[in-house]
């Protein structure tokens, strides 16, 4: 079954061709900044309840899980209401080993985006687990964004190859438990990383990254760091200004439904 | 999709495939034609992995999974888990 809009209907999604009507902002209105998104209110195909593939909005790029035991599962009100992905933090994600030309290569900049719901247990897991991932599931040459236990708490950790090494970031004081919408901004020589809107933590680092694959919920290649928790939307963009930045910004925290 | 999987000692890879293969057979056939339910690999202690044909495990069509006689069979020299370790998972 494929689903066309689910659960957008007065929310994401119901820009209007009329003069007048009231149009939300949301990332389409990024223009060529925006290279691709995921949302959980459009482009999924169900096989019951589980998510057997995912496109984007932008050009339908689209991230695939054939074996019917790993796919994530449909919920239509799962947050706060709004539509997400369920992932079980055991085999549970959606990817794409054909993902050349998605987003940039080498050290061009670009930035990831998210909003989802991080749900292992600090007392007992200490699993790395990648909310989204782009490059060719090899530490040095992708990047993730993911959950981290560090020092007894979550964290939201970013990590960048630079070719023969790769930098890592957190952002400490922030508990990344629960519904978050997440950042990270990867400039040729350095990246930044925001939780929640707040002021971006500056790793210095220089990028280059391999990027030929695309996970939502694992690594790039969909075989280690499952997420635990929920997934509602995944951007890629260019390098955004500060006035881009600051939509994308107010439109994801509207997003987490808190 | 939340399951259970069955952890099969490294030495039992044959034990392991069997499995894999009733059960990829038994989906396909009677739930999506064409389909491979469950991977099998390796994990982060050696142990060769696939998802349980069996509850809480719902199929494409809301029907709990059941085991057939000749995948109780197969499954003789593994064990159930809620989870385990991939490769990657703690590295880094």
């Amino acid at each position: 079954m494929s689903v066309g809009a689910v659960g957008a209907v007065g929310r994401v999604g119901w820009q209007s061709a009329g003069v007048h009507a009231a149009v939300r902002w949301n990332p389409l209105l990024l223009g060529s900044a925006l290279l691709a998104w995921w949302s959980a209110d459009h482009g999924l195909t169900l096989s019951g309840s589980a998510v057997s593939a995912w496109a984007d909005r932008k050009h339908g790029y689209t991230l695939t899980q054939s074996s019917p035991a790993a796919r994530p599962i449909f919920s239509a009100t799962g947050f706060g209401g709004a539509a997400c992905l369920v992932h079980d933090g055991i085999d549970d994600c959606v990817y794409s080993l054909a993902a050349t030309g998605w987003a940039p290569t080498g050290n061009t900049g670009m930035e990831m985006w998210g909003v989802g719901q991080q749900d292992a247990p600090i007392v007992s897991d200490t699993a790395l687990r990648c909310f989204a991932a782009l490059g060719n599931s090899a530490f040095n040459t992708d990047m993730r964004q993911r959950r981290r236990e560090q020092s007894g708490a979550n964290r939201y950790q970013a990590t960048v190859g630079a070719g023969g090494s790769a930098g890592t970031g957190s952002v400490s004081g922030t508990n990344f438990s629960s519904r978050h919408a997440m950042r990270l901004r990867v400039e040729p020589t350095r990246f930044q990383m925001s939780l929640d809107g707040s002021a971006l933590n500056t790793i210095n680092n220089a990028k280059d990254i391999t990027a030929t694959q695309f996970g939502i919920g694992s690594w790039p290649n969909g075989t280690a760091q499952f997420w635990l928790g929920r997934v509602r939307h995944v951007i890629l963009t260019d390098l955004l200004t500060t006035d881009q930045a600051a939509q994308l910004t107010t439109f994801l925290m509207q997003e987490r439904y808190l | 999709m939340a399951n259970l999987l069955v952890l099969f000692p490294e030495s039992k890879l044959g034990s392991a495939q069997a499995y894999q293969a009733l059960v990829n057979a038994y989906y396909a056939e009677h739930f999506e034609p064409g389909s491979e339910f469950t991977y099998l690999r390796l994990d982060y202690y050696g142990n060769w992995v696939c998802a349980y044909y069996g509850p809480p495990f719902v199929s494409a069509l809301n029907t709990v999974l059941e085991e057939t006689p000749d995948m109780v069979l197969a499954r003789a020299d593994g064990v159930l888990a809620e989870r385990t370790v991939w490769p990657g998972d703690y590295d880094e």
